[in-house]
């Protein structure tokens, strides 16, 4: 027998009885869903509440890291540096412009070159352009101008180039 | 929940006026509406749902409504707030067999451990066994009190010459 058959069926009756009698209404339904309806709302709202918040907590949090983190500071400090001193370079005096001797008395000494730069100058004064010496064939005109460069340069013959 | 709020159109229909005079056997009528209401939003809230979406709201009101009793001050200043404000229980019906008054007055009358188990028991369809989880009591407590408080209800109710031809 189960507990909820110990009942004495007077008992019984008088709990059919009693379960006839209908509570009183206490609350208004509608009232209900209108607070429902606002606590969804507010629910919906705390969440972007939330997220709001912690947006801002994050930017102040960037900010005050990059207030609290130290500056760049510059120090300023002597260092010495202890290094071998190199050989002085031996004094070579430069011979003064008066103690050098005029090209052109070298020229007609013939210390210099006839395709001696004050030669050719002295060629195209005295004959004009055509009394230029012409380049041998089959040589090419940069190495004409090295070779002119290197007699300038050494005073040297250059192979290959006849005087006028 | 999904579909919470038809949900709780239902829910508040079956089970609405069952928790309201639970709800009255410790407050008065502005208060018991406060209580059960925010058992049913409580109830809207929860992720999930019960597994006995009935005896889950018996319980929430029961500690909705004791923690309200203890929030005020003294019992003897909520009793005479009850004693002013004198809300009707039950709806009265010309057919009813028992008078709507005379059980208020009698369920007054009983000690809230008893009444609260009348309310559960008749009018919200609870099993011993809910009652029990409910009350926080050995199911065997809970039955023996039961049947103790019907039986005083009765007697309270129903007069003897009356009993003796029903």
């Amino acid at each position: 027998m189960g507990i909820e058959d110990k009942m004495s069926s007077d008992l019984s009756a008088f709990e059919t009885r009693l379960s006839k009698l209908a509570p009183a209404e206490a609350l208004d339904g509608s009232m209900l869903m209108f607070r429902a309806g606002q606590a969804a709302g507010a629910r919906t709202r705390r969440r972007w509440q939330m997220l709001t918040a912690a947006a801002v907590c994050l930017a102040a949090g960037t900010a005050m890291l990059s207030m609290i983190r130290p500056r760049t500071q510059i120090v300023e400090r002597l260092v010495y540096v202890r290094h071998e001193s190199l050989s002085p370079v031996p004094y070579r005096p430069v011979a003064a412009a008066a103690d050098l001797e005029p090209v052109e008395s070298l020229w007609r000494r013939g210390e210099v070159s006839e395709f001696s730069y004050f030669r050719l100058r002295q060629q195209v004064l005295e004959y004009g352009l055509s009394a230029l010496p012409t380049s041998p064939a089959g040589s090419g005109g940069p190495q004409d101008t090295r070779r002119l460069m290197d007699e300038l340069l050494h005073g040297g013959n250059v192979n290959g180039w006849q005087p006028i | 929940m999904k579909d919470g709020h038809q949900d709780l159109a239902q829910w508040f229909e079956a089970h609405s006026r069952p928790l309201a005079l639970y709800a009255r056997q410790w407050l008065d009528d502005h208060a018991t509406a406060d209580v059960v209401q925010e058992a049913f939003l409580k109830l809207l809230g929860q992720k999930r749902r019960p597994n006995n979406v009935r005896a889950w709201l018996f319980r929430t009101v029961r500690n909705a409504a004791l923690n309200e009793l203890r929030r005020r001050r003294t019992r003897i200043q909520h009793a005479q707030a009850i004693a002013v404000n004198r809300p009707e229980w039950f709806q009265q019906h010309l057919d009813d067999a028992l008078d709507a008054q005379a059980a208020q007055e009698a369920l007054k009358q009983l000690p809230p451990e008893q009444s609260e188990l009348i309310v559960m028991r008749i009018w919200g369809h609870l099993t011993y066994e809910q009652m029990a989880e409910v009350a926080g009591e050995p199911l065997s407590t809970v039955h023996g009190r039961y049947v103790a408080a019907i039986e005083s209800l009765r007697r309270k109710m129903v007069t003897p010459w009356e009993s003796k031809t029903k």
